[in-house]
């Protein structure tokens, strides 16, 4: 896969990280290089072998459908950087 | 000019409906409605980094329940999915869904518009999570948020785009909300917002093949925002189409208030949610015994309840669909006859008195505010003959308020019927000599001047003279002149 910088942009641009010049040059050769190693997985030998979905073989792991005690509001904010109201305080969204 | 007959609308549905269960999709917070903001909350719904969240088996089951009610294939295996978008009611800044592989796919329900079936076909239901509230404040500089709702497990049910009115939209979310209702997978209460819909519309010359450009309106909470707003955004399409405008695709806000909607963003630019696997949680496995025991625990649908109305109770089509069209009304009719009721004269007092009363009121079906046994004994009392007809509205009426037995009310307020001759007569001979004119009417064979003078009898018994002895009465009088 050719990995370009309109990509780049497009993949920063949805994270919302800002990149400088310098950061961009940087990240297209070390992504292009990833990317490179990736593409050898398309050479592999697949053939009689079921898809994979998920890494682990686990499967079916629930819980069963109680309610805890729940936390109190107060631990609940203590890592907010600003909380008002009893509610987490961000910065103001315009619709 | 405007030509609505002309077009063709076309809408397809995505609804929202939050599952029953007592415990969030991924931990274990309450999802009780309400409380007071971020009390229903833990460090896995809140985002915390190195949570871990464990799927809740009851949200499978409801889903698988979901799918069956609504005839769908449930997927062997399922699996969810992380999306993501930035949003900061979406604390991890990815909401766990599902993407390509559903948990129940191609289904239907079947609705009736004028006499004539028709299948709404769903193309998916698949599970997530709900989001939490964000609370605009206008005077703060800042946007308040609280996690409360933030994992409260919901079913996405898309259908295809199969309607081609308002009233067939209102049709086949009335026959979704009852089927989810009596299945027990959602209270679907919209003013909790348990059932919301997002409104796909498009709109096309019925000459041509192909669907015209679509707009989205998102998160409608009542059935009748919903109505309204398709309604006027097909207007709104056709009258731009037929100005030589063209439709965008783009996702529009209805304000209900102004019965308008605006645009929101384009589509065009449309999210790039990088979908992918969700690591945390292994796959599902749902093996054919596993649906079929969910199959086996299916209560009565309402369309097989409908026609057991019918059939055993012979009531009439009309009022077998309004009754089995609401879960609560349904049980309630249910207890009723148990209770020993008459099936027909209890559809007549539900479909009657309650109906009306519980809209004048503003009462909710799921709160009727007495017993189904207070109906039943209502129904006893008037058919052994202890109060008329009359009165038995009045009991009514004052049952729905206070909530007391009706025979309690009769006792209390000496509604019984009167119904010996001692007291009735003097009433006819008073009636009669007050009336001449009447009795001039019914001696000239005019029989209807009798009704008139039973009126006056009764009002003047206010309604609990026994109506069969007062025109028995009224007969042997008049004879006598």
């Amino acid at each position: 896969m050719n990995f370009n910088n309109e990509m780049l942009e497009h993949m920063a641009d949805t994270a919302r990280i800002g990149l400088s010049e310098g950061e961009k040059e940087e990240l297209l050769s070390t992504i292009q290089e990833i990317i490179s190693i990736a593409d050898g997985i398309i050479d592999a030998d697949t053939s009689g072998l079921e898809p994979m979905e998920h890494v682990t073989t686990l499967k079916n792991v629930f819980r069963e459908d109680k309610v805890d005690e729940p936390y109190t509001r107060e631990i609940i904010l203590s890592n907010a950087s600003e909380t008002n109201e009893g509610c987490f305080s961000v910065p103001k969204i315009v619709e | 000019m405007n030509r609505e007959k002309d077009y063709e609308v076309v809408i397809g549905l995505e609804v929202h409906a939050e599952l029953a269960t007592s415990s969030k999709i991924f931990c274990s917070c309450s999802t009780e409605f309400g409380g007071l903001p971020n009390t229903h909350c833990c460090p896995g719904c809140i985002g915390m980094p190195g949570t871990l969240p464990v799927l809740n088996k009851n949200v499978v089951e409801f889903a698988i329940r979901a799918g069956l009610a609504t005839n769908c294939e449930i997927s062997g295996f399922t699996k969810m999915d992380r999306k993501n978008y930035f949003y900061p009611d979406l604390p991890r800044a990815y909401q766990i869904s599902q993407y390509d592989i559903p948990i129940c796919k191609d289904g239907f329900i079947e609705i009736e518009i004028n006499g004539v079936k028709k299948k709404i076909r769903i193309a998916r239901i698949h599970i997530e999570e709900d989001a939490g509230k964000l609370v605009h404040d206008q005077w703060s500089t800042g946007s308040l948020v609280d996690y409360n709702r933030s994992g409260v497990p919901l079913i996405e049910i898309v259908t295809y785009p199969d309607m081609n009115s308002a009233e067939e939209a209102r049709l086949f979310l009335e026959g979704l909300k009852a089927i989810l209702q009596y299945t027990g997978v959602s209270d679907c209460k919209m003013q909790e917002g348990s059932l919301r819909a997002d409104v796909n519309i498009s709109v096309k010359p019925k000459s041509q093949e192909e669907l015209g450009v679509r707009t989205e309106m998102k998160n409608l909470n009542s059935f009748r925002a919903i109505i309204r707003a398709i309604e006027a955004e097909s207007r709104r399409q056709i009258e731009e189409l037929e100005s030589g405008g063209k439709i965008y695709r783009e996702t529009r806000r209805w304000d209900d208030e102004k019965g308008v909607s605006f645009s929101m963003r384009s589509k065009e630019e449309a999210q790039d949610y990088r979908y992918f696997p969700e690591s945390d949680i292994p796959p599902v496995i749902i093996d054919s015994e596993w649906v079929e025991e969910i199959r086996k625990s299916l209560p009565e649908l309402p369309e097989t309840r409908k026609r057991r109305y019918m059939e055993e109770y012979g009531l009439p089509a009309y009022d077998a669909e309004i009754i089995t069209s609401s879960k609560a009304l349904s049980d309630f009719f249910e207890e009723t006859v148990k209770n020993g009721a008459n099936a027909k004269t209890a559809s007549n007092w539900i479909m009657g008195e309650l109906l009306r009363l519980l809209k004048e009121k503003g009462v909710e079906d799921d709160s009727i505010p007495f017993p189904p046994v207070h109906l039943a004994k209502l129904i006893d009392i008037i058919e052994k003959g202890i109060i008329t007809g009359t009165i038995a509205k009045k009991v009514f009426d004052n049952m729905f308020d206070s909530g007391k037995d009706p025979v309690a009310i009769v006792d209390e307020q000496g509604l019984k019927v009167v119904a010996d001759t001692g007291t009735l007569l003097p009433v006819v001979k008073k009636v009669i000599e007050n009336n001449p004119g009447s009795v001039a009417d019914y001696k000239a064979g005019k029989t209807k001047a009798l009704g008139f003078l039973m009126g006056q009898a009764m009002r003047e018994t206010k309604g609990k003279a026994d109506p069969k002895l007062i025109n028995q009465l009224f007969i042997e009088e008049l004879e006598k002149l």
